[in-house]
């Protein structure tokens, strides 16, 4: 363990505060250490205690009930609140939920329309033969 | 039977990403008191205070659908847009700093008047009114808000390292103004 000098001490109690539980455990030993054996080091940690609870008692400051009613009246108005309310509230909803699959598939559909499919290699090459054929009974 | 009193902030920030105005309305009487106590011994000033608490309640509004629930305190998400809106403050309108709390923290209060009506206390709201914006908030957020170390870095956007050496020089800072002006209890 290593020993702590006052300094060190000082410096840890004003970054982790009074409570040596909350001291990193390598730093902590020490300073139990030295605690025990430094007036000093008692008297530091008093007097930062005695600060500590000055602070905890500094009043509360509330906010005016009058700006919690205005934070909450002024809020942009929403311009599908009705509609969500309507979906909320009604029996709708489920549906509105189960015919969206349905929706979109009309949607999809409209977007593409009918096209003839491409002929394939192997249609072309049947339809090559047939004309040769043709050609052939034909005489020519 | 549960009641949207007693939901918890996730939930009722669910319900708000949602854009329902009555879990908005809740989250409003919950936390701004909280908000509104860290802005104003920032700011000093309850015109301002009012300002930015209704800005960093807007914003919750605003932004709900990016809150990411169980990565971070509601309360250290709110703290983060509040301090956040002090420092634009600051920054924007450098006159408006006070460096000493207005007659609203030392003695225009009823509460204060009753709950602290010590000198004592008062100069102690005075020494921390006194600290550079920085480690006021470090130390506010830490020792009257109830942050942890990592949870107050994370809302003044510095690494647990930085927030320590903020708190040690606000403390010693704090210390320094206090006790030298003859308020040794």
């Amino acid at each position: 363990m290593n020993a702590m000098n006052l300094e060190e001490f000082e410096d840890s109690l004003d970054r982790w505060g009074c409570d040596l539980e909350n001291w990193p455990e390598s730093i902590a030993e020490p300073a139990r250490g030295l605690l025990e054996q430094s007036r000093t080091a008692q008297a530091l940690l008093e007097h930062a205690q005695d600060l500590d609870a000055l602070l905890a008692d500094l009043p509360e400051h509330h906010a005016a009930a009058g700006l919690k009613t205005r934070i909450i009246s002024d809020l942009p108005a929403d311009p599908w609140q009705p509609f969500r309310d309507f979906l909320r509230g009604s029996l709708w909803r489920p549906a509105l939920v189960a015919s969206l699959p349905l929706l979109a598939g009309f949607a999809v559909g409209l977007s593409h329309g009918y096209q003839e499919p491409d002929p394939t290699t192997a249609e072309m090459s049947i339809l090559a033969l047939s004309i040769s054929y043709e050609d052939f009974e034909n005489g020519q | 039977m549960t009641s949207i009193e007693t939901d918890s902030d996730d939930a009722l920030m669910a319900a708000v990403a949602r854009r329902d105005r009555s879990a908005f309305a809740t989250l409003v009487q919950r936390h701004a008191d909280a908000v509104y106590g860290y802005l104003l011994r920032m700011t000093g000033s309850r015109a301002d205070t009012e300002d930015l608490t209704q800005e960093t309640f807007l914003r919750l509004w605003n932004k709900a659908g990016t809150y990411r629930a169980g990565q971070v305190r509601l309360s250290t998400w709110l703290h983060r847009i509040a301090h956040n809106l002090a420092v634009d403050l600051f920054r924007r309108e450098p006159q408006s700093v006070q460096t000493q709390p207005d007659e609203d923290l030392n003695n225009g209060t009823s509460l204060f008047e009753k709950q602290a009506a010590t000198d004592t206390l008062r100069r102690l709201e005075t020494a921390l009114g006194r600290l550079p914006e920085n480690q006021r908030a470090a130390l506010l957020l830490c020792q009257t808000r109830g942050f942890s170390n990592s949870e107050a870095a994370d809302i003044l956007g510095i690494n647990t390292r930085a927030l320590e050496s903020l708190l040690a020089r606000a403390r010693r800072t704090l210390r320094g103004k206090f006790y030298d002006s003859g308020d040794i209890p």
